[in-house]
C-alpha cells in the first residue's frame, strides 16, 4: 500500500509532530513497509482466533510502593512550551 | 387532570483509591499541594516504549468495595483503551474497563425518612486511571476565551474506581443519601478518603423526567457537583427545569450540563465527551485481569464490620435511638470510640450523648480523628462516672473535658486545673444548699420518711441535686452525712 508524503504530513499534523521534507520522504517509505507487513498478516486464517482471549495467564501485579522518578526536569525542558512547572498546551476550552 | 412528573436518576461516582502509588506506575499518589509535574514518569506521561504494570492493591480495594456493595466480582476481566484526544491524558487514551468490568450487579440499601428501606442497584464497578489537571489561562482571567492551558500530570494515573448505579433513584434527597452511604463505606473500608471537596470522590448524575401522560424527556448528564448539598440542589434545579419544559410541550435535549454552585443553576456545556467517539478496544499492553483462587475469600475475610451493620447493632444491642446510632456509626473511628466507652463501663446513652455533643465539638475544632483524640475512651468513661456519682456537675465536667482535650491533661490534673476542688463547698455553706434542695423536694422527703425508698435511690437523687448545685465542689462523703442528718431531723 503506497503512502504519500501528504499522508505523512496529515498524520504528523494530527499527532502534533513537526517533520522536515526529508523526514516526510523517508517516513512515507517506512510506513509503506510497515503496512505491507501487516498486509501479509491478512493472509493468515484467524477467523477462529479470539485476539483478546481471557484465557491464559493474567497480567502481573505490582506491590503498592511509591518510587520517585528522577527525570521530570529533563522532560519539562523538552516540552515545546512550558510555564514554570507546567506543560503549556494550546487553548482547549471551547467557546460557550 | 394535571400532569405529574417523576424524576429518574442514576449516578456515576469516581472514587480515588487510597493507594500510595499510581495504577500502572510507581509514581506517588500524594499530589495535593505538590509542585506540578512532580509525580510523573515515562509511563504516566505516555512516553513511547513504556508498559503499564498493574498495582495489586488497587484491585484489592476495588474488590473489597464491590463485595461490600453485594456485587458479583468476576475472576477474569480485562482493561480497555478509551481513546480521546485531550491534553489531560498524555497517552491520548485512558486505560479503563468496558465490556467486562471487575464487578456487576450489586446494591446499596437506603433508609428513607419514614424508616422504610429502599435498594438502589449498582450496575457496575470498574477500575480506571485518573486524568491530569488543566488550568486555563485567559487574558482576562475567565475560562471562556482562554489563551492557552497549563497541564499538571501529578494526578494522571491515580487509580479510580467507577461505581455506576442503576437509574433507581427517584429524588434529590435519595441521591444525596446514596452518595453519603457510599462515601461512608469507602471511608470505613479505608479504600479512599472520600473527600468531595478535594475531588477524591466525584459525582456525575444522569437525570431525566417521566411525565404522567407517557412522555419521557431525554437525560441530562450533570457534572461539577462538589458536595452533598450541591448534588441535592443541582438535581432539584434540574427536575424543575426539565419538568417545566415538558409541561410546556417542549422537548428536553440530551446534553451535558455543569452545575454552577454560586449561581444555583445548571448550564449547558459542550464537553469533550460529546465531541468524541471513544473507539474502545482491548488494551494490548495488559493481559487479562485475573483474580487468583482464594483472592475473593481473602478479601471477604478482611472485611470490617460495615457501617450499616454497625448502625443496626448500636440500635439493637445498645438500644440507641436511630438518629444517634446514625451519628455514632457515621465514622468508623467514632463508632470504635463509642464502643470502647461502653466496654469500659459507660452507659450507652450517656456515652452517646457526650460523644455527639462534646467530643464532636472538639473534634470539629481540631479536625482530628477519634482514634488519636487526646481523651481516651477509658478517661471519658471515668469522667462520666464522676458526673453520675455527683462528684462533678455536668458543667464542670465539660470544662474538665475541654482541658483534657485541649491541653492533654489527665483527669485528676484537669479537675484541679478547672478549679473544681472537691470539698471547697462544705460546712455551713453546704448545709445551706442542702436545706434549699430539701425545701424544693418536699415530696421526695415524704417518700423517704415513709420508708418507700427501700433501695436508697431517692437519697441518691437528692445527693445528686446537692452536688450539682455545688458545681461538684463538695465532698460526696460530707454531702451524704449532712443530708442524712437533715433527713433524720
Ligand atoms: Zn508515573
Amino acid at each position: 500500500m503506497a503512502i504519500s508524503e501528504a499522508d505523512v504530513r496529515r498524520v504528523a499534523l494530527l499527532a502534533r509532530l513537526e517533520v522536515t521534507d526529508e523526514e516526510a520522504r523517508s517516513l512515507a517509505e517506512h510506513f509503506g513497509k510497515i503496512l505491507e507487513h501487516f498486509h501479509r498478516l491478512q493472509e493468515l486464517e484467524l477467523s477462529e482466533v479470539d485476539p483478546f482471549s481471557l484465557e491464559g495467564p493474567g497480567t502481573p501485579w505490582r506491590s503498592d510502593e511509591a518510587k520517585p522518578w528522577g527525570g521530570r526536569d529533563e522532560i519539562l525542558s523538552e516540552a515545546p512550551r512550558r510555564e514554570g512547572d507546567f506543560f503549556v498546551v494550546p487553548r482547549i476550552v471551547e467557546e460557550e | 387532570m394535571p400532569l405529574s412528573f417523576t424524576p429518574v436518576i442514576g449516578l456515576e461516582i469516581h472514587v480515588q483509591l487510597a493507594t500510595v502509588s499510581k495504577l500502572f506506575c510507581s509514581c506517588s499518589t500524594d499530589y495535593i499541594g505538590q509542585k506540578p509535574n512532580t509525580n510523573v514518569c515515562p509511563v504516566c506521561l505516555g512516553l513511547p516504549g513504556t508498559l503499564p504494570v498493574l498495582n495489586g492493591r488497587a484491585v484489592e480495594f476495588a474488590t473489597k468495595t464491590a463485595l461490600a456493595l453485594n456485587c458479583r466480582v468476576r475472576n477474569r476481566t480485562r482493561f480497555h483503551r478509551k481513546n480521546y484526544f485531550y491534553p489531560d491524558l498524555p497517552k491520548a487514551y485512558q486505560i479503563s474497563q468496558y465490556d467486562l468490568p471487575l464487578a456487576v450487579g450489586g446494591y446499596v440499601e437506603l433508609t428513607e425518612a419514614d424508616g422504610s428501606k429502599r435498594r438502589i442497584g449498582i450496575q457496575r464497578l470498574h477500575l480506571e486511571e485518573d486524568t491530569g489537571k488543566l488550568v486555563h489561562i485567559a487574558s482576562d482571567g475567565r475560562l471562556s476565551g482562554a489563551l492557552y492551558s497549563l497541564v499538571d500530570y501529578n494526578r494522571a494515573g491515580i487509580p479510580l474506581m467507577e461505581i455506576v448505579s442503576a437509574p433507581d433513584i427517584t429524588s434529590p434527597a435519595q441521591a444525596k443519601e446514596y452518595v453519603a452511604r457510599l462515601r461512608q463505606l469507602v471511608r470505613y473500608l479505608g479504600v479512599s478518603d472520600g473527600d468531595m471537596e478535594s475531588g477524591s470522590l466525584r459525582v456525575d448524575a444522569n437525570i431525566s423526567v417521566k411525565v404522567s401522560d407517557g412522555r419521557w424527556g431525554k437525560k441530562s448528564e450533570i457534572k461539577n457537583m462538589n458536595s452533598l448539598r450541591a448534588i441535592e440542589r443541582a438535581l432539584e434545579y434540574e427536575i424543575e427545569r426539565q419538568s417545566s419544559m415538558l409541561a410546556r410541550g417542549e422537548e428536553v435535549e440530551q446534553e451535558t450540563r455543569h452545575w454552577d454552585d454560586a449561581a444555583g443553576v445548571t448550564r449547558s456545556s459542550r464537553s469533550k465527551e460529546e465531541a468524541h467517539d471513544y473507539r474502545y478496544f482491548p488494551e494490548p499492553d495488559l493481559l487479562p485481569l485475573v483474580l487468583e483462587e482464594g483472592f475473593l475469600e481473602e478479601i471477604a475475610e478482611s472485611m470490617p464490620e460495615l457501617p450499616w451493620e454497625v448502625f443496626k447493632r448500636f440500635e439493637e444491642v445498645y438500644g440507641i435511638e436511630p438518629e444517634d446510632a446514625a451519628l455514632l456509626s457515621e465514622r468508623r473511628d467514632v463508632a470504635a470510640y463509642f464502643e470502647a466507652c461502653v466496654k469500659a463501663g459507660a452507659s450507652p446513652d450517656k456515652a452517646a450523648n457526650w460523644i455527639k455533643t462534646e467530643l464532636f465539638r472538639v473534634m470539629n475544632e481540631c479536625k482530628c480523628s477519634a482514634d488519636d483524640f487526646p481523651v481516651r475512651p477509658e478517661a471519658l468513661t471515668e469522667l462520666l462516672r464522676k458526673v453520675e456519682q455527683g462528684d462533678l456537675s455536668a458543667t464542670a465536667a465539660k470544662d474538665v473535658f475541654g482541658l483534657m482535650a485541649g491541653q492533654g491533661l489527665r483527669l485528676d490534673e484537669a479537675i484541679k486545673a478547672a478549679g473544681v476542688s472537691v470539698g471547697k463547698v462544705s460546712g455551713g455553706a453546704l448545709k445551706d444548699i442542702i436545706d434549699e434542695v430539701l425545701r424544693e423536694n418536699a415530696e421526695v422527703i415524704e417518700d423517704i420518711k415513709s420508708g418507700r425508698d427501700k433501695k436508697g435511690k431517692k437519697v441518691k437523687f437528692l445527693q445528686g441535686l446537692v452536688m450539682r448545685r455545688t458545681k461538684g465542689q463538695a465532698d460526696p462523703q460530707e454531702v451524704s452525712e449532712l443530708l442524712d442528718e437533715s433527713l433524720n431531723n
